[in-house]
């Protein structure tokens, strides 16, 4: 290895160029599987995430599509201030943090819970069965979902009626505003738990027996053993995990609200990215709902910063 | 297969295209009025144009794509142009992108800022300077009549597209509001007609018949059309929309009249005559609720009672079409859902097309004599045959609603529709009776026309009021009817958030896009 390494450098001492990109290519050369792999990847991004960056200048402009985006007027920062003094920017902001952050104090810990669960489980054959049967919600399309949660939480929906023999009042529930938040969330919990498992399950089995070994002759319990042994184990896991959550905290997907919304309860379920969808894609309003969109990525990059460096201190573990 | 291009010309081989000097004498016979200009068909040249077009769905269940359709090919035979065809999902993604097709039919007021924006914009272009010389047989028969140049054109005064332009509006309404005749029956009632007898029907079928839901219809519907025109007469305004009196704007949704609505469509709400269901109702659940018998009210078109009534055959279901409701006896709605004799669907030219005139010319052909029997009928000997020198839809285009493989007038497109196709294919008498009945109603007295659009210069400070407006009218509109808001408490509420939101503004807006259309 070293020797090796030491040949190419000497090599290259010898008037060749040192340059960044000829080192690059030297090392596209002798590692060129690696590159190939990653390939698709970088053309991922460049193709669909870095490309379509030169867009977001339309959020600065009155954009007309006879005049492209580099030919339509600029207007400065008028759709950002539209968007601020907008009878509903209050609301839009109030209804987005209060979903995400529901589904993230909810949502995340369901999936690591479950995976404890399942870890405790002894007989093979029922786990797998657990497994499978928690993993089909996922594969299910969101439409077909979202019929289902309308249908069941409707007034005579089969929820609804489990719900009213213990005194909860029979009324469609995404008629009323107070309900649309849990709804979304259990909804969300349900779809998404057993396929969230999966990776903590696979950080579990990388656990070293020896450790439950040598607690079990300490004397540990079952429940000291999560506590002492699996978790820390899957600490960095979770909080990998955790951080990249955090990144989307702003972006509310919405395909789901907009699959289960309506106008009377718009009061907690319009999110920024519904309010971006309509103005956009609607009424035609590019350059607005464009200054929205890019408002709603600046606060979720400044969450994922800011966690992220929170991490770094408590814990060391992060991103970058 | 025998074609001939009108009743008293001789029939030649339809695999020939028509020959020239035949439709020369016709097209110059439908425009000898005024016009020297006159073009003949097929055009020169091989020209090449492509075209985006509305997706009929009804057509999409036969085949895959439309333009498979004999008349987009009868058409291009008869103009000698090739035609590309588009259909596009989604026209704001379309309108985003540029990359324009040469043509694109659309309704023009679903363009956010309306017509003239899209000509600000670069989308569209204008066409008047074309109109004359490359297409005289439309531009003669809009010229002649003021009312109809009047709201062909933008609030620029200038002509943007090729319209639809329907002669039969004034004899019959194609939506309203109908029920179950069978039921009505068996209560032994007559179809109501003031709002009293539609109430007293609705309880009566909840209490006597154990209707679950009787107005089972999806907000949009209940607040667009059934609460908007269709009781609104009963409490003394045309419509909860926009409406005109001589020249002056109103908008219903802030007016004393509509708080009353409200509080009726509220108690009906609270009786569980209105489904408690209806904010997730979508228009599939409304049909299926009407024709399983759960609910006993449908809003719709008379296309949807016809597939409505094919559906049931040989059960006992029959229809009864409800006219707009009055206060008192005797009385005629001031409003209902009739069509404009012109809205703002039709083809315009791109900014992207080489040649506006051969695409003017194209497009003309749908309004010379010939092109016109073209798009209502379809060919002779395919889809009509001449009865005593007039054209008749026949069997083969009226089965299966199959009218749209042979022309355009299975929807909307880019033609005069004549009056008789409106009514060719329906086969159930009860429709034929609900567009008459339907047709009740003095709305031309209070319509604002769909021409009248904002002003250029307003048409940025129009569309980010309205954005804000109606979302918050909606929203109280469901939150009123199941009360959420309480229509005794909030209704100051309500209209002094409208205010907060510059409604008056708004209205003014209004005012100036119909006075710049009246002074047209």
């Amino acid at each position: 290895m070293t020797t090796k390494f030491q040949t190419a450098a000497s090599e290259s001492g010898l008037g060749k160029s040192n340059s960044l990109l000829a080192r690059l290519g030297r090392d596209i050369r002798k590692n060129y599987g690696a590159y190939l792999l990653i390939l698709p990847a970088i053309l991922y991004y460049t193709i669909f995430c870095y490309k379509p960056m030169y867009g977001i200048i339309i959020a600065f402009k009155d954009f007309s599509p006879g005049k492209g985006i580099f030919g339509s007027p600029w207007v400065g920062l008028k759709h950002f201030e539209a968007f601020f003094s907008s009878y509903y920017f209050w609301r839009l902001l109030k209804n987005t943090l209060s979903i995400s952050l529901t589904s993230i104090v909810f949502g995340f810990p369901a999936p690591i819970i479950f995976a404890l669960l399942l870890n405790e489980i002894r007989n093979m054959k029922f786990k797998r069965v657990v497994q499978t049967v928690t993993y089909m919600p996922h594969f299910i399309s969101l439409v077909v979902i979202c019929s289902l949660i309308k249908l069941f939480t409707a007034e005579d929906g089969i929820i609804t009626s489990l719900l009213s023999v213990v005194g909860f009042e029979p009324v469609t529930m995404l008629s009323k505003s107070r309900y649309f938040v849990p709804l979304y969330v259990i909804s969300g919990i349900w779809q998404e738990v057993g396929w969230g498992s999966i990776i903590y399950l696979s950080a579990l089995t990388a656990i070293d027996p020896g450790l439950y070994e040598a607690a079990t002759i300490d004397g540990a319990t079952r429940w000291q053993q999560t506590l002492h042994v699996t978790l820390p184990g899957i600490t960095s896991t979770i909080i990998i995990m955790l951080i990249l959550r955090m990144g989307s905290v702003m972006s509310v997907g919405y395909e789901k609200i907009i699959l289960l919304y309506n106008e009377g309860i718009f009061e907690t379920a319009d999110v920024i990215s519904t309010f971006v969808y309509r103005k956009g894609l609607q009424q035609f309003q590019w350059s607005y709902s464009t200054a929205v969109g890019l408002f709603n990525s600046v606060i979720n990059f400044a969450i994922v910063f800011a966690v992220n460096q929170i991490s770094r201190r408590v814990s060391e573990v992060s991103l970058w | 297969m025998m074609f001939s291009a009108c009743g008293d010309t001789p029939s030649s081989d339809a695999s020939s295209t028509p020959s020239q000097s035949q439709s020369n004498t016709d097209s110059s016979a439908g425009s000898e009025a005024s016009g020297s200009a006159v073009v003949s068909y097929p055009l020169e040249g091989n020209p090449e144009l492509s075209i985006a077009w509305e997706t009929n769905t009804g057509i999409l269940s036969y085949m895959t794509d439309w333009s498979y359709s004999d008349f987009f090919k009868w058409w291009q035979e008869d103009t000698g142009v090739k035609l590309t065809m588009s259909f596009p999902s989604d026209y704001s993604l379309l309108f985003a992108t540029g990359d324009y097709p040469d043509m694109v039919f659309y309704n023009w007021s679903g363009y956010a800022g309306g017509p003239v924006k899209a000509i600000s914009d670069g989308v569209i272009v204008e066409l008047d300077e074309y109109l004359p010389e490359n297409a005289p047989d439309y531009y003669n028969f809009i010229s002649q009549d003021e009312d109809l140049s009047r709201s062909l054109k933008d609030s620029n005064g200038k002509y943007y597209t090729f319209g639809y332009i329907r002669n039969d509006v004034d004899e019959v309404t194609t939506q309203g509001v109908w029920t179950k005749a069978d039921w009505l029956k068996q209560l032994g009632l007559e179809t109501p007609q003031t709002l009293d007898e539609f109430t007293d029907m609705c309880y009566r079928m909840k209490d006597e018949l154990g209707v679950e839901k009787v107005i089972s219809l999806p907000s949009a519907y209940l607040q667009n059309y059934f609460g908007a025109h269709s009781i609104a007469s009963a409490f003394g305004i045309p419509t909860t929309n926009w409406y005109q009196i001589d020249g002056k704007v109103h908008y219903g949704y802030t007016e004393e009249a509509y708080r009353e609505i409200l509080q009726y469509l509220h108690k009906l709400y609270v009786d569980g005559i209105i489904d408690r269901d209806f904010q997730t109702v979508d228009t599939t659940i409304m049909f299926s609720n009407f024709l399983s018998g759960i609910s006993g009210v449908m809003y719709g078109w008379g296309t949807r009672m016809q597939s409505m009534l094919d559906e049931m055959k040989g059960q006992e279901f029959d229809v009864a079409a409800i006219r707009n409701l009055t206060k008192n006896t005797g009385e005629t709605p001031m409003y209902n859902g009739r069509d404009q004799k012109v809205n703002t669907y039709g083809v315009s030219v791109t900014t992207a097309c080489k040649d506006v005139a051969t695409a003017c010319k194209f497009l003309n052909y749908c309004y010379t004599e010939e092109g016109n029997i073209l798009a209502n009928f379809g060919r002779e000997g395919v889809s009509f045959d001449y009865v005593d020198g007039a054209p008749v839809l026949n069997q083969e285009a009226i089965a299966e609603n199959s009218l749209g493989f042979y022309a355009m007038s299975a929807s909307q497109g880019a033609y005069i529709r004549q009056t008789e196709i409106a009514l060719a294919s329906i086969s159930y008498p009860q429709i034929i009776d609900a567009y008459t009945i339907w047709n009740e109603g003095d709305t031309e007295d209070y319509r604002i026309p769909s021409g009248a659009g904002m002003l250029p210069e307003e048409i940025d400070e129009a569309s980010a009021l309205e954005s804000e407006i109606s979302t918050y009218i909606s929203e109280c509109f469901v939150k009123f009817v199941n009360g959420d808001m309480d229509i005794n408490t909030q209704w100051e509420e309500y209209l002094s958030t409208l205010q907060s939101m510059n409604v008056e503004r708004f209205i003014e807006l209004k005012q100036h896009a119909l006075d710049n259309y009246n002074a047209r």
